[in-house]
């Protein structure tokens, strides 16, 4: 998902090209670009991990990732250009899970911004990993409960066909 | 009674048969916590061993756009999804 112009949130299966991310958060009129790359680590809670299996909710994810980026436009300025990418599919220790590039006027604001982008990244979006162990077994991980984050949007925004009802209750 | 679609990711992946989705019969107007019932209830008839009640309890409903609030009431036949807790990063 993106707009063609300032953001791009994209879930895919290939590779993450950090040249790709730089090129697309970029520009002229701003003096400062911060990124942040994830990748696939070789140990977690003391486990020797071999690879890490991505599962995704792909056209929830990108929604949820396009929403995270309006909110960082709404709060540190519409002219950002933003570029959240992540990977689905087998990864290898190493290989890049997730990238948010960031452009903007000034330093101070794009550091905020990928950090917030990548926390809520974490806590929002529809997105599971199952760790592959040396000893062959796997393990999916325990995560954050969305029905605790789900965000209320316009209050006139349409109803889903299927379903009724869109008050918050922050419940699961 | 209407029939849902109910996509399954993450931990719920090892419930799939041949398809990453299963199809339900609930009562119209069926609330989400319904909906989580009834999803444990397929589990249960199906899986002897299935022991993901805490983990259902734990999950949201969406749709491919929003996650479901509660209070969300399902009117007509539709494809949803059920979503563990999220670790993306």
């Amino acid at each position: 998902m993106c707009d063609h112009e300032s953001t791009w949130c994209i879930v895919t299966e290939k590779r993450i090209n950090p040249v790709d991310v730089f090129e697309l958060a970029s520009d002229f009129g701003h003096g400062a670009q911060n990124f942040f790359f994830g990748a696939v680590r070789s140990k977690n809670l003391g486990r020797t991990v071999v690879a890490v299996g991505y599962d995704a909710f792909t056209p929830l994810a990108e929604a949820t990732l396009y929403e995270i980026a309006n909110e960082a436009k709404a709060k540190w300025g519409s002219t950002l250009k933003i570029c959240i990418i992540h990977r689905i599919g087998k990864l290898e220790v190493g290989e890049l899970s997730v990238a948010v590039g960031v452009s903007s006027p000034h330093r101070d604001e794009s550091y905020q911004v990928s950090r917030y982008i990548i926390e809520q990244i974490k806590l929002r979006a529809p997105i599971w990993k199952k760790e592959f162990y040396d000893d062959g077994e796997t393990e999916w991980l325990k995560g954050h409960a969305l029905c605790q984050h789900s965000h209320h949007h316009e209050e006139n925004e349409n109803i889903e066909e299927g379903v009724s009802g869109n008050k918050p209750t922050g419940t699961c | 009674m209407i029939e849902i679609q109910v996509r399954l990711f993450g931990a719920f992946r090892k419930y799939e048969t041949d398809q990453a989705l299963i199809s339900l019969k609930i009562p119209e107007l069926s609330s989400i916590e319904g909906v989580k019932n009834s999803i444990a209830s397929h589990f249960k008839e199906r899986f002897k061993d299935f022991s993901d009640e805490a983990l259902i309890k734990d999950s949201a409903i969406a749709d491919e756009r929003r996650v479901l609030e509660a209070n969300t009431l399902i009117e007509r036949s539709c494809t949803l999804a059920i979503l563990p807790p999220v670790c993306g990063g």
